[in-house]
């Protein structure tokens, strides 16, 4: 394990330096990811200048959602999201066979090896809306239940990556795959909206078989709403079973990896 | 080899390329703004049913809505350009733009031919979704006799919007990465265009500074017509910005492309 750890520690230096490098660059990945946050923030401020109630909730817990959501995502873009996204380019170059032949955990290598850092600075952006957002619920920041975020945002966090993973992955199998990979952020959008807006099949959909909803939905309702212990063993559970499915697909697609830009 | 000859040898280059890989044209034209369109309805209509007041928000009824989100969601997916950018982009980094300054081509007439004639395409395969939908399974106020004048429309913002690529893509001559501004570029545009809501819904001052840019013509403008929310007046007004910055952004991308090829070395930037 403390092998794995300096390994990743290597890793976020390396990755480090490459992005100071190019200084404009990470700025300007910075912004563009504050684009997003303002767009997704403003298209429920605009609906709530009309309305001051959307399903169950009001103005005040759908900025928690939204900044829950943008926790999730910051930590996604910073971990997972350059790795993945390179996952098919290095499968169909053939540089896939290099971290096959290191001693060291095949998936952890393709996972972890670019770390975005530039997102540090997201992470403390979106980190302190949330706490703004929380703070401005009607009844306060609910202090007795945040030891569970312990708990869901690992899970929402494991959501993501497997259900990336699972996408990025198919390039063992179909070799260049950029439209799949697009049909994964048309999935993504369902974690981008509460689970009580979709029609019954649909909400069944996102907290079963795809399990988008345990991104920001669940994680928010657990904050805000009625307190469920269900939900958080529900969280657990979803989060444990989309990391095996993820590493049990990536093994089951690397057994039948033929090799270099096969 | 004559003008049109020359374009239209690149713009069928486009067809073919998309009909060798059917299964990426299908996900692109088809399946994404379906799942996005799906996304983006089941918020409307939960945002709709909420608020009680006979069904109404905005002067609008919930059937406008719907329709609004259905189209809105095929009609962005034709107006933004992410595959072609990078791959200008790309062109100009590995130095494979070498390629078409060795011939007697245009590399701005090249990929605007090739980039049209893909809009064009998708544009025919996408757009009959919607209309289907909106004639047999949401029935409303969707209108299709105007849909070819917001058509055209789309087509004017095309090609403003290839132009603003064509600006981006030349900075590629001077930068190390432009692949990030494409990002950011099309993010900031796509928060212009009134997909993620109808423009008419922000508060005054804010829907006046969206209806005077254009990029509103990418989804707002046509939408709107198609659906109703909008008069021929403002597709009008609209197509005349457009077409206005569509010059202006050529002359800047015309007068980059001159100041930039002059300082390219060959060996890619």
């Amino acid at each position: 394990m403390s092998r794995y750890f300096s390994i990743f520690m290597a890793f976020l230096k390396t990755s480090l330096v490459a992005d100071m490098e190019f200084r404009a660059n990470l700025s300007i990945k910075v912004l563009t990811d504050v684009i997003w946050y303002i767009a997704q923030l403003a298209t429920f401020e605009v609906l709530f200048v009309h309305t001051d109630r959307l399903g169950v909730w009001h103005v005040e817990e759908m900025r928690v959602f939204m900044t829950m959501l943008f926790i999730i995502d910051a930590l996604y873009m910073l971990l997972f999201a350059e790795n993945l996204d390179q996952l098919s380019v290095k499968i169909v170059k053939g540089e896939l066979d290099f971290l096959l032949t290191k001693p060291v955990d095949a998936q952890f290598m393709a996972s972890f090896q670019r770390i975005n850092t530039a997102y540090f600075v997201n992470i403390f952006m979106v980190v302190s809306a949330f706490f703004w957002s929380l703070g401005r619920l009607p009844e306060g920041i609910p202090w007795e239940r945040l030891p569970v975020l312990l708990v869901v945002i690992p899970s929402g966090l494991a959501v993501v990556y497997c259900t990336r993973l699972l996408f990025a992955a198919s390039a063992l199998f179909f070799g260049a795959n950029s439209s799949i990979m697009m049909v994964w952020f048309q999935l993504y959008r369902l974690a981008t909206r509460p689970d009580f807006i979709y029609p019954r099949w649909m909400r069944f959909l996102v907290l079963t078989i795809l399990p988008m909803a345990f991104v920001a939905s669940v994680p928010t309702r657990l904050l805000i709403d009625t307190w469920s212990t269900a939900l958080i063993w529900s969280s657990l559970i979803v989060g444990f079973a989309a990391f095996w499915l993820g590493r049990g697909y990536w093994q089951f697609a690397i057994k039948r990896y033929a090799s270099a830009s096969s | 080899m004559s003008f049109w000859r020359r374009n239209l040898a690149a713009a069928r280059l486009a067809w073919i390329q998309q009909f060798e890989y059917r299964f990426n044209l299908f996900v692109d034209a088809i399946l994404q703004p379906v799942l996005t369109a799906t996304v983006e309805v089941a918020l409307w209509y939960a945002m709709v049913s909420g608020i009680g007041d006979g069904d109404s928000l905005g002067g609008f009824s919930r059937a406008h809505y719907l329709h609004y989100a259905l189209w809105a969601a095929f009609v962005a997916r034709i107006g933004a350009n992410w595959m072609y950018e990078f791959r200008m982009g790309e062109e100009i980094q590995s130095g494979t733009i070498n390629v078409i300054l060795t011939r007697p081509l245009s590399f701005y007439q090249f990929y605007l031919s090739q980039f049209m004639s893909y809009k064009v395409l998708t544009s025919m395969l996408s757009l009959t979704v919607p209309a289907m939908i909106a004639s047999f399974l949401i029935p409303g106020p969707t209108d299709l006799s105007r849909l070819p004048m917001a058509c055209v429309l789309i087509l004017a913002y095309l090609i403003m919007a290839y132009n603003i690529s064509f600006i981006v893509v030349c900075g590629g001559f001077h930068l190390n990465r432009i692949s990030s501004i494409t990002t950011a570029k099309n993010i900031a545009i796509w928060c212009f265009t009134g997909e993620l809501f109808p423009i008419d819904l922000a508060p005054l001052a804010v829907k006046n500074i969206l209806l005077n840019l254009p990029f509103s013509a990418g989804v707002y403008v046509p939408v709107g017509y198609i659906t109703g929310r909008c008069g021929a007046d403002l597709v009008l007004r609209s197509l005349l910005m457009v077409l206005v910055w569509a010059g202006i952004t050529g002359l800047i991308g015309q007068l980059l492309w001159s100041f930039s090829i002059k300082r390219y070395s060959g060996t890619g930037a």
